[in-house]
């Protein structure tokens, strides 16, 4: 039975207080499991894919820190085993593995190893005796109590509780968990993420990849080769999650219609040149607007050639200074409907009264008659 | 589709024609008082499009037995009429709306010929003439073999002078059709498509030469015909194949030796090409992942339904047009659901004003199926 006083919220969470179970000890770094990741999900190194040196920086100045005024926070580690069993020299197990507290015992353990350290081989920690659910809870809370998660490490404490808890309980205890409301809908999307490959975590942990984006990858059910190309592509533009999807939608219906594989249209020497220039000046917003342009362009090549053709005849009428004083004529949606549209601006009656001369111009036009009639 | 689940409202009585279509799904009726029980059942399925193909609902017509064809904003509409005998289809279509239309999509069969009776009395009493169809919601013949409704309402419709009814359909289910006196109110309509979409896109229906053999017989029979080229699905070679499918239509079958099909038997050939609802898109992608067909030159209509980019449309219609032309000069060829320059830079004219479609078509059926005019 629970003796806590003020149980954390919902019948999911642990019944027990967490600093109940806790228990500071002294123990050799050494003991601690630090390959075993089972609760890991926060995201540090991966968010400095690209810049492997920040993430040394980064872990040097934690270790400054925390050889200069030691640590604040000790890292939580479960205790999972005994610590006597010994095989052929060594223990079996080690006998404690990180709930939170990873980045913080990498740098201590550089601290420990660097050469000119006179650092003892030991740590505090607070150890926990508990089972893995419990763990679980407290690996996530931990991180989401002290900042907001990003989009990776909510997918990952998500998958982590899916062992332990139904979808349904998640999303009761989200806020106490995960310090914010989390509907089905969302965990599943979480899931789904998580479940995805190594290469989609990175993009979307690094924001190269927006959440919606990757689940159109997963609705999709591409094979991981297929998945790992748009990921390539995705890490050499930037864009928009709207502009994604489209990018995504269109790549895979262009090849469902060619009947090729969407990994031919990716490599596609003319999807390339935009995606691998890196020469200066290649600038990855334009990169992605250039890439949307072209697979438009091969998704619709009717409607693209309309438009070509009807901007042709704007630039012409331009030209001709047909449209005068700012007028825009603009040309239905799509080309489906009939109704043409003419704008401008003015200020007073004199603007308005050379306009309407201008329009009244436009219709006698030939070339508009021609736009017009052709209706392209 | 096999039919899985029967459920029934606990209210209808038995009769031969309910215990025919019982025992003909071989399931014992769960009865029901409330429907939400049979939505629940198929929503909570992760497919409710396929659940409710496989799920059976008898129940009674809540809402109105007649109505007019919904249509469509800004796109020219046949002033249709629509006799509501059930909803969905055991046949299964990558392309229907109804999957997307109904929620959540139910094969539902309506008993009681009564309601439909009285119904149309009020029709009939009008003295206008109407366009009745059964194929909106559902396919017309689908329970044919068992319902014996098919038959009733041709006998129904051959009793007066103003309406005709159309049975629109994908099967080749006729036989009650033979040797009823139908007075030539009842026109037999088929769906017709490509062998190549047939085959992909219309799982569980009958082939087109099957198809054609059908309306040869119901024209041998006396019946008025009616081709529905809806929707025109646009591929490579697609015209091509249109156009054997036309011909095929009039002239003699070589594997069979049946003649062609006389144009003076087909009161209107309509074309339409594939249109939606956007949310249908996926529904495809999830139940047909080899379809293609959401993968043409889609624009945004002006209705917002995905339709082809117009001038696609315009050259498709143009063929299409043509090649029947070929056989049929005569023939009342009309478009579902396009608008002016559609009708005009195809057909060479439009139906301008608001119900002039409509007449068109009411002019076709006065004179071939021997209506009284307004």
């Amino acid at each position: 039975m629970s003796n806590c006083k003020n149980p954390i919220i919902t019948p999911s969470f642990p019944a027990r207080r967490a600093e109940e179970r806790l228990c500071i000890t002294n123990i050799n770094i050494d003991d601690i499991d630090l390959s075993d990741e089972t609760f890991k999900i926060s995201s540090d190194k991966s968010l400095y894919d690209n810049d492997p040196a920040s993430f040394d920086k980064s872990l040097s100045s934690l270790a400054a820190s925390i050889n200069s005024i030691g640590l604040i926070n000790l890292p939580i580690l479960q205790k999972i085993g005994s610590d006597d069993k010994i095989c052929n020299g060594e223990l079996e197990h080690k006998p404690y593995r990180v709930v939170s507290g990873f980045r913080r015992l990498a740098a201590v353990k550089s601290l420990i190893s660097s050469k000119d350290s006179n650092l003892p081989n030991k740590i505090l920690a607070n150890i926990l005796e508990c089972d893995e659910k419990t763990c679980a809870f407290i690996a996530i809370s931990e991180n989401s109590f002290q900042r907001e998660l990003n989009t990776m490490e909510q997918a990952r404490g998500v998958h982590l509780l899916k062992k332990f808890i139904s979808v349904e309980e998640i999303a009761g205890s989200s806020s106490a968990i995960f310090n914010m409301n989390m509907n089905r809908a969302l965990i599943n999307m979480l899931d789904d993420i998580a479940n995805m490959p190594a290469s989609v975590h990175r993009v979307v942990e690094n924001e190269r990849l927006a959440m919606g984006a990757a689940l159109k990858l997963r609705q999709y059910g591409y094979d991981d080769d297929v998945i790992d190309s748009f990921v390539r592509l995705f890490s050499k533009i930037k864009t928009s999650l709207n502009k994604q999807k489209e990018i995504i939608t269109n790549i895979h219906e262009i090849a469902a219609r060619e009947n090729i594989s969407v990994t031919d249209v990716i490599n596609a020497k003319e999807i390339r040149e935009i995606v691998d220039n890196s020469a200066d000046g290649a600038d990855e917003n334009r990169k992605g607007n250039l890439l949307r342009s072209i697979l438009f362009e091969q998704r619709y090549p009717n409607l693209s050639k309309a438009k070509e053709q009807f901007n042709i005849n704007l630039k012409l009428l331009n030209s001709q200074g047909d449209l005068k004083g700012g007028i825009k004529l603009e040309p239905p949606a799509d080309f489906e409907g009939r109704d043409y549209t003419i704008s401008f601006k003015f200020s007073n009656v004199d603007d308005l009264a050379q306009n309407a001369d201008a329009i009244s111009a436009l219709s006698k036009n030939r070339l508009v008659d021609q736009i017009i009639s052709s209706n392209l | 589709m096999k039919i899985e689940t029967l459920f029934m409202d606990s209210h209808i009585k038995p009769c031969d024609e309910i215990e025919r279509i019982i025992a003909a799904t071989g399931l014992e009726p769960e009865y029901v008082t409330d429907s939400k029980v049979v939505y629940e059942h198929v929503n909570s399925s992760d497919d409710p499009v396929t659940k409710g193909k496989q799920t059976l609902y008898i129940t009674e017509n809540h809402g109105a037995v007649i109505k007019k064809c919904p249509g469509t904003s800004y796109y020219t509409c046949c002033d249709y009429t629509i006799l509501h005998t059930g909803t969905f289809c055991t046949m299964d279509c990558s392309y229907c709306i109804l999957q997307a239309y109904f929620h959540p999509p139910i094969l539902q069969y309506f008993a009681g010929q009564d309601k439909i009776d009285s119904a149309l009395d009020a029709v009939f009493e009008q003295n206008k003439t109407f366009r009745v169809g059964t194929g909106e919601f559902t396919d017309s013949l689908i329970w044919e073999k068992l319902s014996g409704q098919p038959e009733k309402l041709v006998k129904k419709f051959a009793e007066q002078k103003r309406s005709i009814l159309e049975l629109k359909t994908k099967t080749v289910n006729i036989e009650s059709l033979k040797n009823i006196d139908h007075n030539r109110k009842t026109v037999v309509a088929w769906s017709l498509n490509t062998p190549a979409i047939i085959k992909s896109e219309e799982r569980n229906t009958a082939s087109l030469n099957a198809r054609l053999r059908a309306a040869k017989r119901c024209e041998q029979w006396g019946y008025r015909l009616a081709f529905h080229f809806d929707p025109l699905v646009i591929y490579d070679g697609c015209e091509e194949e249109y156009k054997e499918v036309i011909k095929s239509i009039f002239t003699s079958n070589s594997s069979d030796g049946s003649a062609g099909i006389n144009p003076e038997s087909i009161v209107w050939i309509s074309i339409g090409t594939f249109r939606f609802m956007p949310q249908l898109k996926q529904i495809i992608e999830n139940r047909f992942p080899k379809s293609i067909i959401p993968y043409g030159e889609f624009i945004t209509g002006l209705d917002n339904k995905m339709r082809y980019f117009k001038p696609l449309r315009i050259a498709l219609y143009q063929k299409i047009a043509s090649f029947i032309r070929e056989y049929a000069p005569n023939v009342l060829i009309y478009f579902c659901m396009e608008d002016e320059e559609v009708w005009e830079k195809t057909l060479g004219f439009f139906p301008k004003r608001l119900g002039e479609l409509g007449e068109m078509l009411d002019k076709s059926v006065i004179n071939r199926c021997g209506l009284l005019s307004d």
